[in-house]
């Protein structure tokens, strides 16, 4: 065997080893809590939902916080989570108007506190809904 | 008559003088046991009523710290403990009392959960054990109930998890609060 067969057995058995313990190892399953945001009011100065409501990052999620709205709403908006302690925020994502999917908000550790807030670039929406995944 | 009456004065002097005495006793052992109150002014909170989430969010960001400021008074503190990092101004808006006191209630936990892992405070454990029955957190997810109990213990991923969120909010609120000219919370 020539030394540029060996070299290339060598690297198809590392490359074998690899997908082998890539089969091998479990996926991680994680299961998301799902919370309803019934009836969110919003205008163009920013609020918090359900008067303050704190929500914690899931311990059995990936550490995301992620919002969708369920409702089609009719106006652009922006939607953050900030903390529960001092008000900074963790992140927001800017939804067009009509969009249903969900986006992620921020990511953090397990257990992490936050608050829901969020504006609309113009006008007002009352009484849309949707839902909060983390 | 006379003669009897004077000594009835200096009696009664005496009898006054003793009784100041056994008052400002009484009282130094009242300043002795005043780190109490902040397990107080915890059971204090725990009893209070539940928070009405429905109100209309009212206060802009200097209202809302002028609010924080005056319902602040109630919910207790380590010493050299403030609430002045909270980032009313930054977050902008609108703010409604029961976010206020909940922010209040949720900063206050921390500032004891930190005082209970530094060992500073002889009080710290007694106060966070009232902690979940506070308004904001007596129907939360018990989490909360789960982290002090682990404080306890001396661990556990809840409290680490509580720990390092309160420690990263505190850092935060240090820089805030110098920014906006105040003093930061200890």
């Amino acid at each position: 065997m020539s030394a540029l067969l060996r070299r290339r057995s060598a690297a198809g058995g590392v490359v074998l080893a690899v997908l082998l313990a890539l089969a091998a190892s479990p996926a991680r399953a994680y299961t998301f809590v799902y919370t309803s945001i019934p009836s969110w009011n919003l205008s163009t100065i920013t609020s918090t939902y359900g008067g303050g409501t704190q929500f914690h990052i899931s311990t059995t999620g990936d550490g995301s916080v992620q919002y969708r709205w369920t409702d089609v709403t009719d106006h652009d908006n922006d939607i953050s989570g900030a903390s529960c302690s001092d008000y900074s925020s963790f992140g927001d994502h800017f939804y067009l108007a009509g969009v249903t999917d969900y986006r992620t908000l921020f990511s953090s550790f397990s257990g992490l506190c936050f608050v829901l807030r969020g504006y609309v670039t113009s006008g007002a929406m009352y009484g849309y809904s949707g839902e909060l995944k983390r | 008559m006379t003669s009897s009456r004077v000594p009835r004065k200096v009696l009664a002097l005496l009898v006054s003088s003793a009784s100041i005495a056994a008052v400002l006793t009484v009282s130094g052992h009242a300043g002795a046991s005043a780190p109490d109150r902040p397990v107080q002014q915890a059971d204090d909170l725990a009893a209070a009523p539940d928070l009405d989430r429905s109100a209309p969010a009212g206060y802009d960001p200097a209202q809302a710290r002028s609010v924080a400021g005056r319902r602040g008074a109630a919910v207790p503190l380590p010493p050299n403990g403030n609430f002045n990092g909270i980032e009313w101004e930054r977050a902008g808006g609108v703010f409604g009392d029961a976010e206020i006191e909940g922010a209040l209630e949720f900063n206050a936990a921390c500032q004891w959960m930190r005082a209970a892992h530094d060992g500073t405070n002889g009080d710290a454990l007694a106060v966070l054990d009232r902690v979940p029955n506070w308004p904001t957190f007596r129907h939360g997810d018990g989490s909360i109930g789960q982290a002090v109990a682990e404080a306890h213990a001396g661990g556990g991923p809840v409290y680490e998890a509580m720990l390092a969120e309160c420690e990263a909010s505190h850092d935060r609120e240090v820089r805030y609060a110098a920014e906006q000219g105040l003093t930061p919370s200890s």
